[in-house]
């Protein structure tokens, strides 16, 4: 972990004061009750800490959220996690916070980014005071909240994002968004799972847990992707039901057996955009709304007769996970296929925005928030890559325009 | 074999085909020595063409490779509607005339400027040699006045696209042979620039061929389905049943006893195009090959009951798409990378020894030399491709989805190849439908 040994290096050296007047003074009426003055030592903290990495990667991968074995886990190496985990945080986060420094001042200006700078600056504050000891349980306990707290105040960051950067669109280009939203929501995604884990293995420890525990934090060792398939369709087929009158169906077709170690809260949201992708494609196949369709009818080919079921294939892998899911929705048509995987690019149409608020409420395990605005927001494609890259995997798709699209979806976790 | 001789049926164009046979030498590296020379035809190679005067001899090349091609739309190749006249025939056969020396030209230049040490292998010079000669003969060519002129134009465009009959396999042998001696970046754009240069002078020739043909059948022929072989109507659902009985006869010869699995079909089964049937035989064949090679290896290590391969046919706006999906095991993470490759990652290097001498290859070169002798007695063209095509299952070349490849995305079509490490793949092969509705408008510039 070569970063995190440059990281040691930075919290050795002492701080100098700095003139005071040289320190940003970020204050908002937009937001938050009070306003947030930056102070002398997490100025700097941000400063060095952002001067690490500036690239989109991982400071950590799949075997580091498991390497200290089954809770409960001995008091030090969680005080040892708890370290890592706060330089890890707090260089993610300031990283964030140069980076939106670094758009356009008008940008910035808008109330949504204005808000999410303010977070930020609100959590590396917290993060950082609440873990400049770190040595006894109650120090732990102590971080733990703070994480907490952190948690809680970005949960409804992605909407508010994602409507700052949809209001700004003629100051950026759609390719510079795209390249701050990929660095920007990858980073989310791990500083969010660290916090989490950490969280949950000081739950687990503190517990009276069993060696053998089946979670280690965050990582359910004994996933099984065919459940979780099965259950979003069935929460998924409720949503369906509601806006179009039927309900779609999926088939396991292989790997109704197969466990993988994994997180669930990643998988689950991964899935459920794709499963809903497909699910809606193949209804409205079938009910003649896609143009692919159209173009069946026009030309007299074979149409659809029943809405096929959507067939799951999962396979083991030696490093993984591949889920294959299948429909028989239509295809994406040739235009629209490079623009899939861009923000704000939703091929939902303005007016069926509200309508589809419902289509896409995902567990608030995932989101937080119940009852979810992302519909139409044009963000879960290019989310749910996030999720499945961030430990070396990647989502792929083909598609027959007229017929379906095929996803392959690999996914990393060595065990 | 039956379906081959099908197949040669297909692309039979009444023709004279004079035959030119060169002859390899044997050690490599070695100068090289035409040590027969057909005297009875007016164009045989002389002695060497890369004697020591050729380098004083370049200029008229440079001057041809200097011009850029022209390009050439669809509707061109087509005729389509347009009513045939002595005059049309002999600016058709004039462009022709320009075109393949210019065409020429930018490829032998490319080959010039390879290192020494690539060009030098056997098979590339022969290329070369093969590829200089033809220029200049047809630069040499005079102007075309009168459609006798344009019948003996004719004659010659005929003996080569004979001549030239066995390019792909020796460039295919170069390659394999040359594969440590230069970076495979530049040896895939290489190959992906000669075979899709080689595809549009080919296409090119043919056209105007099979043109004059029918217009000295009839002169007033006015065309009303498109000429020649670029739009041939193929059947989707029958193209891919030849192919599989092809590839099955011949997995089957070599693997005896071992089960294939069926194929299953699904989707617009009853799909009628307009495509090069050649290339999409080439292409079907290759993955089908695949797909069987790899079940036979599962099967023998496993001896896992065989699932169908499903094979789903799509019409669509511009395209038809064939996929085929299996459950033969899928493909190693290791080779993925190179899987587009014409000079493969570092497991082919273990390849490579056993093919330095490639006798099948060689003999594949013999044997279509001997078929073109055949051909010629019996009036029928065959292809290079076609030799390919049937070519025995022992020969493991790793080209067939690279060549596959440069052959699909020639006419805006794509393949695509998803593996699932384990348990099988999932192969993507988009056409573009060259009918009158066809968005491809043009031929690459090469």
């Amino acid at each position: 972990m070569q970063m995190r040994q440059r990281l040691r290096l930075a919290i050795g050296k002492s701080w100098s004061i700095r003139w005071m007047s040289t320190c940003p003074r970020q204050q908002s009426k937009f937001s938050l009750e009070e306003p947030i003055f930056v102070n002398i030592d997490v100025s700097e903290v941000i400063a060095s800490y952002a001067r690490t990495v500036t690239t989109k990667t991982s400071s950590f991968d799949f075997q580091d959220l498991i390497q200290l074995g089954r809770p409960p886990i001995a008091s030090d190496a969680l005080i040892q996690n708890a370290r890592m985990v706060r330089e890890i945080i707090l260089s993610s986060l300031s990283r964030r916070i140069v980076a939106v420094r670094n758009l356009p001042y008008i940008m910035v200006l808008n109330p949504n980014i204005s808000k999410i700078y303010n977070i930020y600056l609100h959590s590396v504050n917290v993060v950082y005071e609440s873990g400049t000891k770190l040595e006894t349980k109650e120090d732990n306990d102590r971080f733990v909240q703070a994480l907490q707290n952190m948690i809680e105040t970005h949960t409804n960051a992605i909407p508010t994002l994602a409507k700052g950067f949809a209001e700004s669109q003629t100051y950026i280009s759609s390719d510079e968004t795209n390249r701050f939203l990929d660095v920007h929501l990858h980073d989310r995604i791990g500083t969010r799972l660290l916090a989490k884990h950490h969280i949950a293995l000081t739950k687990q420890s503190a517990q009276d847990a069993r060696r053998d525990a089946r979670f280690i934090g965050l990582v359910d060792t004994n996933l099984s992707p065919a459940e979780l398939c099965r259950e979003i369709t069935w929460f998924l087929s409720d949503v369906c039901d509601l806006q179009y009158g039927m309900r779609p169906s999926m088939t396991i077709d292989v790997g109704e057996d197969v466990r993988v170690a994994y997180i669930p809260e990643h998988l689950e949201y991964i899935l459920t955009e794709l499963l809903k992708n497909s699910f809606r494609a193949t209804i409205e196949q079938f009910l003649g709304m896609t143009p692919a369709s159209q173009y069946r009818i026009k030309h007299g080919l074979q149409r659809e007769v029943v809405p096929h079921p959507v067939a799951v294939t999962i396979v083991r892998t030696a490093n993984g996970v591949v889920i294959r899911l299948r429909d028989r929705g239509g295809g994406i048509q040739e235009d629209n296929l490079k623009r899939i995987w861009g923000y704000s690019e939703s091929t939902f149409e303005e007016e069926e925005r509200d309508g589809f608020k419902t289509l896409n409420s995902p567990p608030p395990s995932v989101t937080g928030t119940g009852g979810s605005t992302m519909a139409g927001l044009g963000y879960g494609l290019p989310l749910s890559r996030a999720y499945a890259e961030y430990f070396g995997g990647s989502i792929d798709l083909e598609t027959c325009f007229g017929w379906g699209t095929d996803v392959y979806l690999h996914l990393i976790s060595r065990l | 074999m039956g379906s081959r001789s099908t197949l040669i049926n297909d692309l039979s164009i009444i023709s004279r085909c004079r035959l030119f046979l060169p002859r390899r030498a044997r050690n490599a590296g070695s100068c090289k020595n035409h040590n027969l020379v057909d005297k009875r035809f007016n164009s045989g190679v002389p002695p060497s063409t890369v004697s020591s005067r050729h380098f004083y001899q370049n200029e008229k090349l440079l001057e041809f490779s200097a011009r850029s091609s022209r390009p050439v739309s669809l509707r061109q190749l087509a005729f389509f509607g347009m009513k045939l006249t002595n005059e049309k025939i002999i600016q058709s056969a004039n462009f022709v005339r320009q075109e393949l020396p210019t065409r020429m030209a930018h490829r032998i230049h490319d080959m010039q400027s390879l290192p020494y040490s690539i060009v030098q292998n056997n098979h590339i010079s022969n290329v070369y040699e093969l590829y200089y000669h033809s220029f200049n003969t047809i630069r040499r060519f005079p102007v075309i006045k009168t459609i006798e002129d344009n019948s003996r134009f004719c004659d010659l465009l005929r003996e080569l696209l004979a001549q030239h009959t066995a390019v792909i396999p020796q460039l295919v042998m170069g390659v394999i042979e040359c594969a440590d001696l230069v970076d495979s970046k530049r040896m895939d754009n290489f190959m992906d620039s000669m075979l899709r240069s080689r595809i549009s002078r080919r296409v090119l020739t043919e056209q105007h061929i099979a043109l004059t043909e029918e217009f000295l059948k009839d002169p007033n022929f006015k065309p009303t389905e498109q000429v020649g072989q670029v739009f041939f109507q193929c059947s989707a659902a029958d193209i891919v049943r030849q192919c599989d009985t092809l590839a099955r006869s011949l997995t089957q010869s070599i693997h005896r006893d071992i089960p294939l699995p069926e194929l299953l079909f699904e989707g617009d089964v009853e799909t009628k195009f307009a495509y090069v049937a050649t290339h999409l035989r080439y292409m079907v064949g290759e993955i089908l090959r695949n797909t069987f090679e790899a079940s036979s290896e599962r099967y023998k290590a496993t001896g896992d009951p065989l699932s169908p391969v499903l094979v789903t046919i799509n019409d669509a706006p511009q395209h038809v798409t064939f996929r085929f999906s299996d459950r033969a095991g899928g493909i190693p993470q290791e080779i993925v990378p190179y899987l587009w490759s014409f000079v493969k990652g570092p497991r082919s290097m273990i390849r490579h020894h056993n093919f330095k001498q490639v006798p099948e290859l060689e003999a594949i070169v013999e044997e279509l030399e001997a078929s073109l002798a055949l051909a010629m007695g019996q009036r029928k063209r065959i292809s290079s491709l076609t030799s390919l095509t049937t070519r025995s299952p022992t020969l493991r070349l790793g080209m067939g989805l690279p060549m596959s490849k440069i052959y699909a995305e020639f006419w805006g079509g794509r393949i695509a190849v998803k593996s699932i490490e384990g348990f099988g793949c999932d192969v993507f092969l988009h056409i573009s439908k060259l009918g009158n509705e066809s968005q491809f408008v043009q031929m690459n510039n090469i």
